[in-house]
């Protein structure tokens, strides 16, 4: 009887595109929708920074107004320094979230590319690959990240070197394995049974099935990304000292945690709300691309 | 069995061989030189000449890399650069330590997780299950060394119940590990909350389930005797999966709680390119990873008849033959 | 009174989903007498399915739901009874035989204890020793040697898996079995063994059954009377020669008849039935089946027709009000036999 429903359901949505009805199935899910609300603010403030705040309030120090409590003119209070820590945390969004998404970015292409290759010619390139991901896999991408970084020297464009080299490998094997099992579907032999060209068989068949999974991974990855550039910041392998990212400001705040917690609730809350809205995106795309899983 | 448990060493021999290379490769090739970084920018010339002469600096890399494998393989770890002190001694001292927070977090993970995703299953859409999913997802999202960061300000600098930092010696207590085990078991057991929750879910609404209730056994007897078992085989396999995270997690708690454990080692090693040393903690890393992979890929085995019948046949073949 | 096991009295069945109600049965009527199998045909959604989950109150939780109508067994009202007692009537009165053998056992557990289980929670005095020689003697019965208990499912054949579930049902010598599509799933050598199999066992335990089923073969062979159902109601039912032999049928039932290949006569083409179920979120208004059907009248776009009678046979149809009686709710089917 469940599958009898489920038919009818999806006759109902036969007559839309494929893309509008995952994207009413995500609409329903209220979480998910929260979610998207809640990094579409994030994201805005991340490149509005400039108009909200000028940089120089970042970094300017002023030894008179140290520790001042959130209030009317420091909304998020002022740090040891002095340092208007609104500024730095509106800032500290451009770090952390462009350097996850950027992350995400670069590890998704080149993976994308490793694993098409993997799992378009098969046989000796393919078991090739896979041992040497497999090798690479054998420790965790997190240890990967911190041995890369300790090894350069900490840095942002080092730090983004390293988290991409680490996220490569999952997003080879995700590309790699939707690739195959695509390959193995019946539509695809359906489509060729009737006449279907190569090349509209991958516009029409393999990009739109295998898209879904590819977003599906990345939000989670780039929720994942940012949990783990931060926490390299915060044991001093990843963003410099006075650059606002927000694991970095933690790291330089803790040792005043005791009297003044502000300065390290509120740049947590930070990681922790981008991070929900990530997953809560991946979650809802993963629910709405896959509906046997909602009833 | 004992032939399947042999094959997966072996593979581990050449995954280790890989890792180290990758390892050696970073080392040798990023900016910085080790002779300068062990003695210090104030050595002179010569005495940097003679050290990098002691430690064969000026080979070429294959060279000392196939060196260091030829160690290795007469079970010697090397002498590490820094301290001139044997790698496996030092990686003794740190092992304990490293291992006790991994397994405390991988118990938690599963005394926790497994019981509150059945829960939260059996009582789908309950005030319960959403706030057990509440909770899942903040656990899932939340920056673990934050999540640290407020728990010491809570009971240990406000309430003072529990140490915020774990002292060298001996002086070690269950009340230290306390908050280390929760940094690094956080994220997995809200994710182990969540895989079993859904593949119990799955398992519940198929039609052996039915066939179980259509005989009329009790909702407790079709949980625990039909549902548990087929719906913990996928958590099982993602076990393996976590404890791979869970490494990586310790390293940084390590870091956090300043715990001298292996992951702290291998992070000093490699920013002072002390190769013999970082190497051989990443040497234990993988290799513990392995063993653990290889444990879980053994109670699948063990749990799942399909695959147990296979074995069970094999055995008894050998046997007759 | 009639020595009737089962009667269902104005049943209606809906699924609640996010957005829709499906109203999968809408006041089906049907009764089963002691030692009868009775046929229950239907296109797939037509609510066959519904109906043996409901006798068995095992619609899928927090969707499914009786929401009006009686189900009558021997003198209880299964509507009205709680599920701790439900639970003594499942497997031990009444007991299902799933459609798909495949996955209807539990994959982790050996097929013998599946089987005990079931005298394990019903026969509380019967030793291990019994409970294990019984396993034998139903394996035996259904036609599988007793060291097939030791096995796993994914260790035996789709008719074998069959012939466990038939036996798991029949452990506790059921008063009423619903075997809903008990062959569908098999090849179609394993479909007449088991159908013989499971006829020889009925006849030797004095079962009442349902077969469910979408092959008008299927039920000639097999049944003492047929009903047929059509968006979740009954619109023909009469004994065996009623449905094969009578003159007059219900347009869907004619229907029916057409789309099986006759090789007696000599037609180009089978005759299917143009269109499909309706939408049962949005089921139409009078006659269910005026969509589709080739005798329609106005008088069916507008009101749902009565049920009318001759001897054992109902039709729910305008076209034979005048043939037929129409007779109020009392009326018992199977009187004048």
């Amino acid at each position: 009887m469940i599958i009898e429903k489920s038919n009818q359901i999806k006759k109902k949505y036969k007559k839309r595109s494929q893309i509008y009805s995952i994207w009413l199935r995500f609409k329903r899910n209220k979480m998910a929708v929260a979610g998207l609300i809640l990094l579409s603010i994030l994201l805005t403030v991340a490149i509005c920074a400039p108009l909200i705040v000028k940089y120089e309030h970042v970094i300017k120090q002023n030894l008179k107004i140290r520790f001042l409590p959130p209030g009317r003119d420091y909304w998020f209070g002022t740090d040891a320094l002095g340092r208007d820590m609104f500024a730095r945390i509106i800032w500290g969004a451009r770090y952390s979230l462009s350097l996850g998404i950027g992350a995400v970015f670069i590890s998704m292409s080149i993976g994308a590319v490793i694993g098409s290759v993997a799992g378009y010619y098969g046989g000796r390139i393919d078991s090739l690959i896979m041992r040497i991901i497999d090798v690479i896999m054998a420790i965790p991408g997190t240890l990967m990240a911190i041995t890369i970084v300790a090894a350069l020297g900490a840095g942002t464009v080092k730090l983004l070197i390293a988290m991409s080299i680490s996220l490569i490998p999952t997003f080879s094997r995700v590309v790699r394995s939707i690739i195959l099992s695509i390959r193995e579907e019946e539509y695809i032999e359906a489509a060729r049974s009737y006449g279907c060209k190569d090349r509209t068989i991958i516009m029409r068949h393999i990009w739109p099935n295998s898209l879904g999974p590819l977003i599906v991974q990345a939000s989670l990855s780039m929720a994942q990304a940012v949990l783990t550039i931060s926490s390299l910041s915060f044991i001093g392998l990843g963003v410099p000292a006075p650059t606002p990212e927000w694991g970095t400001i933690l790291s330089e705040n803790k040792v005043n945690m005791r009297d003044y917690s502000y300065l390290c609730t509120i740049p947590g809350f930070a990681i922790l709300l981008s991070v929900i809205a990530m997953n809560l995106i991946g979650d809802g795309l993963r629910d709405a691309l896959d509906p046997k899983l909602k009833n | 069995m004992v032939r399947y448990i042999l094959k997966r060493l072996i593979i581990m021999i050449p995954i280790i061989v890989g890792i180290t290379l990758i390892v050696f490769a970073i080392l040798n090739y990023t900016p910085g030189d080790a002779a300068t970084l062990i003695l210090g920018f104030d050595a002179t010339e010569a005495s940097l000449d003679a050290l990098r002469a002691k430690l064969k600096l000026d080979d070429p890399f294959m060279v000392r890399y196939v060196r260091y494998l030829v160690g290795l393989l007469k079970g010697d770890l090397g002498i590490s650069w820094r301290h001139n002190t044997p790698v496996a001694a030092e990686l003794m001292n740190r092992i304990p330590n490293t291992l006790g927070l991994a397994a405390y977090a991988v118990t938690v993970m599963l005394i926790l997780g497994i019981p509150m995703g059945i829960i939260s299953a059996v009582r789908q859409y309950s005030l319960l299950d959403h706030t057990t999913l509440f909770i899942a997802l903040l656990m899932t999202s939340i920056p673990t060394f934050w999540l640290a960061l407020m728990m010491m300000l809570k009971f240990s600098l406000e309430l003072g119940i529990l140490p915020a930092t774990m002292p060298t010696s001996a002086a070690i207590t269950w009340k230290h590990w306390v908050l280390p085990t929760f940094m690094c078991s956080a994220n997995l057991t809200a994710s182990t909350v969540r895989t079993t929750r859904s593949n119990m879910l799955e398992v519940i609404r198929s039609d052996y389930i039915r066939t179980a209730k259509s005989k009329g056994a009790g909702q407790f007897r079709v949980i625990m005797y039909h549902a548990l078992r087929n719906a913990l085989m996928p958590v099982v396999t993602i076990v393996g999966i976590n404890f791979n995270v869970l490494m990586g997690g310790a390293v940084i708690t390590e870091q956090v709680f300043n715990i001298s454990g292996v992951g702290n080692l291998l992070i000093s090693s490699v920013r002072t390119k002390d190769a013999p040393m970082a190497m051989g903690c990443i040497i234990f890393i993988a290799t513990v990873i392995g063993i653990v992979n290889l444990l879980v890929d053994l109670l699948y085995v063990f749990i799942n008849p399909r695959l147990k019948s296979m074995y069970v046949r094999n055995n008894a073949a050998k046997e007759e033959s | 009174m009639y020595d009737k096991l089962l009667e269902i009295n104005n049943l209606h069945v809906n699924y609640k989903t996010a957005d829709d109600v499906v109203y999968a049965v809408n006041g089906l009527n049907l009764s089963v007498r002691k030692g009868e199998t009775l046929g229950l045909v239907g296109e797939t959604g037509s609510g066959k399915t519904t109906v043996a989950l409901s006798i068995l109150k095992l619609l899928p939780e927090k969707i499914g739901f009786i929401s009006n109508g009686r189900i009558w067994f021997e003198s209880v009202d299964i509507t009205k009874t709680s599920e701790k007692e439900m639970r003594r009537v499942r497997g031990e009165q009444i007991s299902m035989i799933f459609q798909d053998p495949m996955t209807s056992l539990n994959p982790t557990i050996r097929v013998g204890e599946q089987i005990a289980e079931n005298l394990l929670l019903h026969k509380k005095d019967m030793t291990k020793k019994q409970i294990s020689d019984r396993v034998d003697e139903i394996l035996r019965l259904v036609g599988l040697t007793k060291e097939k208990k030791n096995d796993f499912p994914h260790q035996l054949s789709g008719g074998m898996k069959q012939r466990v579930v038939i036996a798991l049902a029949l452990a506790c010598e059921p008063k009423l079995l619903l075997a809903d599509e008990p062959t569908t799933a098999l090849d179609v050598t394993i479909q007449a063994q088991v159908l013989s199999m499971m006829h020889k066992l009925k006849e030797k335990l004095d079962t009442s059954m349902i077969l469910i089923t979408h092959d008008l073969g299927v039920v000639a062979n097999n049944c003492d009377r047929v009903a047929i159902m059509y968006a979740g109601q009954i619109i023909e039912e009469g004994n065996i020669r009623d449905i094969f032999t009578a003159k007059h049928h219900h347009p869907y039932t004619l229907g029916l008849f057409g789309s099986i290949p006759d090789m007696s006569k000599k037609t180009r083409r089978l005759a299917p039935i143009d269109g499909m179920m309706p939408d049962p979120t949005n089921l139409p208004d009078g006659c269910h089946f005026w969509p589709r059907c080739t005798d329609r009248m106005d008088v069916c776009k507008m009101c749902e027709p009565n049920p009318c009678y001759k001897d054992t046979h109902m039709i729910k149809c305008h076209l034979y009000k005048d043939l037929y009686n129409e007779r109020g709710k009392d009326y018992i089917v199977g009187k004048d036999e």
